[in-house]
C-alpha cells in the first residue's frame, strides 16, 4: 500500500542519527520552554529560525516541529504542579490538574497527561500520514479564489475563536493587516508606510513582530506584575505509573480529546488552545458526575492534554498540503521552509517526499521521546521550575535580541522589536490577544497578492476567474481589493456585477437568471475591460492583444475566449466557459420568454444569436 | 517596562561599539535592573554566565555573524 511505502521512506529518513539527534533536541527544547512560563513555542521557533539556516531542511523542520509539540507536553507539567500554565493550551489543565496535585495525585495526573498526549500524538500522526495525500489532491484543484477564501476563513475563525471580546479581536487582525501593508506594494512598486526607512522596504520580518509581541511583551508583563510566591508540589511526585482502573477511567476522555483535537487542529484559526478548551467543555457535558470537574477529575486532565497534542500534530496538515498556516507557529514554519528554498504548497509532497514523510515519521518518534522525557525525568523539570524568574528573563531577553539581530544583521530590527514589544504590552494591557495580530500580519500580504492576481484575470477576461464555483470568493475578494490599480481599471463593471451578485434572492432560478444576465452583460463589458487592461499593461502587449481581439472578433467569440484564456493560462475552463456562455445566452432568452411571452418566440427555439450581438458602449 | 525597552535599545547601540560579548553583558545588567529584587552581585554573575554561554553557543558554536566591535576589533 502506498501509505506503508511512504511511511517506510519516512522512517528511513527520520531514523538517521542526525535527524534523531535533532528530534531529540527539538523535543528537549520544546519541553523546556513548555515548562518555563513566559516563553512559548512561537518565540522559541522565531529565535531558532535563523540558526537552522545551516542545517539541512529536513533536520531543521524536524527540530522546529519537535519544539512545537514538545511544548504541549511540557506545558502540562507546570499546570499540574504549579497552577501556572506553561503554555496557553495548558490553561485548562490547571483547573483539574492542580487540584489533583493538591490531593496528592500529582504523579497520576502527570502520567495520564503524558500517556494521553502520546496516544493523541500517534492518532494525529496517522491522520497526517493518511489524509495528507488526499488533501494534496484536493488542494491541487484549488484556484486562487479558493486560497483567498481559505485565508479569509482563517482570519474570521481567528476572530471567532479568540477568547475575549469580538471587537478587540477584529481590531487586532486589522492592525496586523495594516502592519503587513508596510513595504513595497506588489502591483505598483511604491513603498508604503515606510516612513523613509529603507530597511522596511521588504516589509517587517515576522520574526521581529513575533519576538516583540510574544517575547518582549511577555517579559514586560511578567515583570510589571511582579513575581509572586508559587506553591510547587515537588515532593509528592510519586506513583507515576497509573493503575489499570485509573487508565480505564481516563481512556474514553483520551479518545474523545484526540478526535476533537485532530479536527480542530486542521481548521485555520484553531490550534491546541482551542482544542483544549473544547475538549474540556465536551468532557464536562458528557460526564456522569460533572460536579467533579474543577475538583480533580481525571478526565479533566486527560481530555485537554490529548486534544492539544492531537491539534498540534494535525496543524501540520494544512501547512504541508496547502501551504496555508492555521496558526502563528505554523506561519513560522512556513518561514523556515522558505529559508531553505522550499516553496510551501501542494507540491511539497511530490517534489520533496523524503522531507514530507520524514517529518511525519519523526513526529511519532518525537512523541515517543517525549513520553520518555516527561515521565521518568520529571524530577529534572520540576527542579527547573524552582528557578526564580529574575534569573530567567535576562536569558530570554538575550535570546530574543540575538535571534532578531542574526536575521538581517541589522540593529534596526532590534529597534523594531522594541517597538513591537511596547505595542504588545499595550495590547495585553488593553485586554486584547496578540495572536490574531500576527495572523493578520502574515495572511494580509498573501491575500493582497492573490487579490491582485484575481483582479488582473478579471480585467483580462472580463469575468471572474472561477464564476460558478465560488461566487462568495469572488465577491469577497472584490470587496477586499482596495489597493490594486488593476481594480481601478476594471472597477466599475465588476462592482456592478458584484452588486448584482450580492443581491441574490432566495429563489435559485431568479438568482441564476440574474447571474447569467450579469454574465451576458459582462460580455458586453468584455471589450471595454480588455482595452482597460491593455491601457494598464502597456503599449507593446497592447498591440498584440488588440490584434488578437480583432482577429478573434472576426472569427467568433469562442476563439477569442480561447486566446485570452491562454494568455491567463486556463484554456480548458475558458473553452467550456465559452460554450457555457452560449448556453447562458440561450437560457436567458428562454427565461425572458417565460416572463414576458412574446408572440414571435416559440417554445424551445434557442439558436445562439451570436451574429446579432453587438458590444454596447455603456453597459 | 521602560527599563527593558531601554536595555534593548542600549544593546542595539552598543553592539557595533562594544562588540558582542560586552553588549550582551550590558543588556543583562540593564535588564536586571527591571527586576527589583536582584542584588548587584547576582546581576554581575548572571551577566557573566549568560554572556559567556551566549558567546560560546552563538558565535563559536553556530557561527552567527556579528559586527566586529569598533573598540576591540
Amino acid at each position: 500500500m502506498d501509505l506503508i511505502a511512504n511511511l517506510a521512506l519516512g522512517f528511513e529518513t527520520a531514523l538517521s542519527l542526525q535527524n534523531l539527534l535533532y528530534a531529540f533536541t527539538g523535543c528537549l527544547l520544546g519541553t523546556l520552554i513548555g515548562v518555563l512560563p513566559g516563553i512559548g513555542p512561537v518565540a522559541t521557533i522565531a529565535m531558532l529560525l535563523p540558526t537552522t539556516y545551516a542545517l539541512p531542511p529536513v533536520s531543521a523542520l524536524i527540530m522546529l516541529a519537535g519544539i512545537y509539540y514538545g511544548a504541549q507536553y511540557g506545558g502540562s507539567t507546570t499546570s499540574i504542579l504549579v497552577n501556572l500554565p506553561g503554555e496557553s493550551s495548558s490553561v485548562v489543565t490547571c483547573l483539574d490538574g492542580y487540584q489533583m496535585a493538591r490531593k496528592g495525585k500529582a504523579g497520576l495526573a502527570l502520567a495520564v497527561a503524558a500517556l494521553g498526549s502520546f496516544f493523541a500524538g500517534t492518532v494525529g500522526t496517522l491522520l497526517v500520514a493518511a489524509f495528507a495525500p488526499l488533501m494534496t489532491e484536493l488542494s491541487l484543484s484549488f484556484g486562487q479564489a479558493e486560497y483567498f477564501s481559505l485565508m479569509v476563513l482563517g482570519l474570521v475563525s481567528a476572530v471567532v475563536l479568540a477568547s475575549g471580546s469580538l471587537v478587540k479581536a477584529i481590531a487586532m487582525i486589522i492592525t496586523g493587516l495594516l502592519f503587513g501593508l508596510i513595504g513595497v506594494d506588489v502591483n505598483s512598486g511604491t513603498t508604503r508606510f515606510s516612513l523613509g526607512f529603507a530597511e522596511v522596504a521588504d516589509g517587517i520580518g515576522f520574526v521581529v513582530v513575533a519576538m516583540g509581541m510574544f517575547g518582549i511583551a511577555e517579559i514586560i508583563t511578567n515583570l510589571a506584575r511582579g513575581g509572586g510566591e508559587r506553591e510547587v508540589f515537588v515532593k509528592s511526585v510519586t506513583g507515576l505509573f497509573p493503575r489499570w482502573t485509573e487508565l480505564r477511567a481516563a481512556a474514553p476522555a483520551v479518545l474523545r480529546g484526540s478526535a476533537l483535537g485532530s479536527v480542530l487542529g486542521v481548521l485555520p484559526g484553531g490550534g491546541p488552545t482551542i482544542a483544549a478548551f473544547a475538549a474540556y467543555s465536551l468532557e464536562k457535558k458528557v460526564a456522569k458526575h460533572p460536579e467533579e470537574f474543577g475538583q480533580g477529575a481525571i478526565q479533566g486532565v486527560a481530555a485537554p492534554e490529548s486534544a492539544n497534542n492531537a491539534a498540534s500534530q494535525t496543524a501540520f496538515i494544512p501547512l504541508l498540503t496547502l501551504g496555508i498556516p492555521p496558526n502563528a507557529t505554523m506561519a513560522l514554519m512556513i518561514g523556515a521552509m522558505t529559508i531553505h528554498n522550499i516553496q510551501p504548497g501542494p507540491q511539497v509532497m511530490t517534489s520533496n517526499p523524503s522531507l514530507f514523510w520524514g517529518l511525519v515519521a519523526s513526529m511519532w518518534i518525537g512523541n515517543l521521546m517525549l513520553v520518555i522525557l516527561n515521565l521518568p525525568m520529571i524530577g529534572l523539570w520540576v527542579k527547573l521550575l524552582t528557578i526564580p524568574y529574575k534569573y530567567m528573563f535576562p536569558a530570554i531577553l538575550v535570546f530574543c535580541v540575538i535571534g532578531v539581530f542574526s536575521l538581517n544583521n541589522a540593529t534596526f530590527d532590534i529597534y523594531l522589536m522594541m517597538g513591537f514589544g511596547l505595542l504588545g504590552y499595550i495590547v495585553v494591557l488593553l485586554g486584547c490577544e496578540p495572536a490574531p495580530l500576527l495572523l493578520g500580519f502574515i495572511l494580509g500580504p498573501m491575500m493582497e497578492e492573490i487579490c491582485a492576481a484575481l483582479c488582473c484575470c478579471r480585467a483580462a477576461t472580463g469575468r471572474p476567474s472561477s464564476p460558478a464555483r465560488s461566487p462568495a470568493a469572488c465577491s469577497s475578494s472584490r470587496r477586499a481589493c482596495w489597493s490594486s490599480s488593476c481594480c481601478r481599471a476594471s472597477g466599475r463593471g465588476a462592482r456592478r456585477r458584484s452588486r448584482k451578485r450580492d443581491r441574490r434572492s432566495a429563489g435559485r432560478v431568479a438568482s441564476r437568471a440574474r447571474g447569467e444576465v450579469s454574465a451576458v452583460a459582462g460580455r458586453a463589458a468584455l471589450e471595454k475591460q480588455a482595452f482597460a487592461f491593455i491601457r494598464w499593461r502597456g503599449a507593446a502587449v497592447a498591440q498584440l492583444v488588440e490584434q488578437r481581439i480583432r482577429n478573434a472578433w472576426g472569427r467568433g467569440f469562442e476563439s477569442f475566449r480561447g486566446t485570452t484564456a491562454q494568455m491567463s493560462g486556463r484554456s480548458t475552463r475558458a473553452k467550456t466557459a465559452g460554450r457555457r456562455s452560449d448556453r447562458v445566452g440561450c437560457r436567458v432568452r428562454r427565461l425572458r420568454n417565460q416572463i414576458l411571452p412574446s408572440p414571435s418566440s416559440a417554445e424551445g427555439s434557442c439558436r445562439p444569436l451570436r451574429n446579432a450581438w453587438r458590444p454596447r458602449s455603456g453597459s | 517596562m521602560l527599563v527593558v525597552l531601554g536595555s534593548l535599545g542600549a544593546f542595539a547601540l552598543a553592539l557595533p561599539v562594544l562588540g558582542f560579548f560586552l553588549s550582551v553583558a550590558l543588556l543583562v545588567v540593564l535588564g536586571s535592573l527591571a527586576a527589583r529584587d536582584m542584588k548587584p552581585a547576582e546581576i554581575i554573575i548572571v551577566a557573566l554566565v549568560l554572556a559567556i554561554s551566549c558567546w560560546l553557543v552563538f558565535v563559536k558554536g553556530l557561527a552567527l555573524p556579528f559586527p566586529s566591535s569598533a573598540l576591540f576589533g
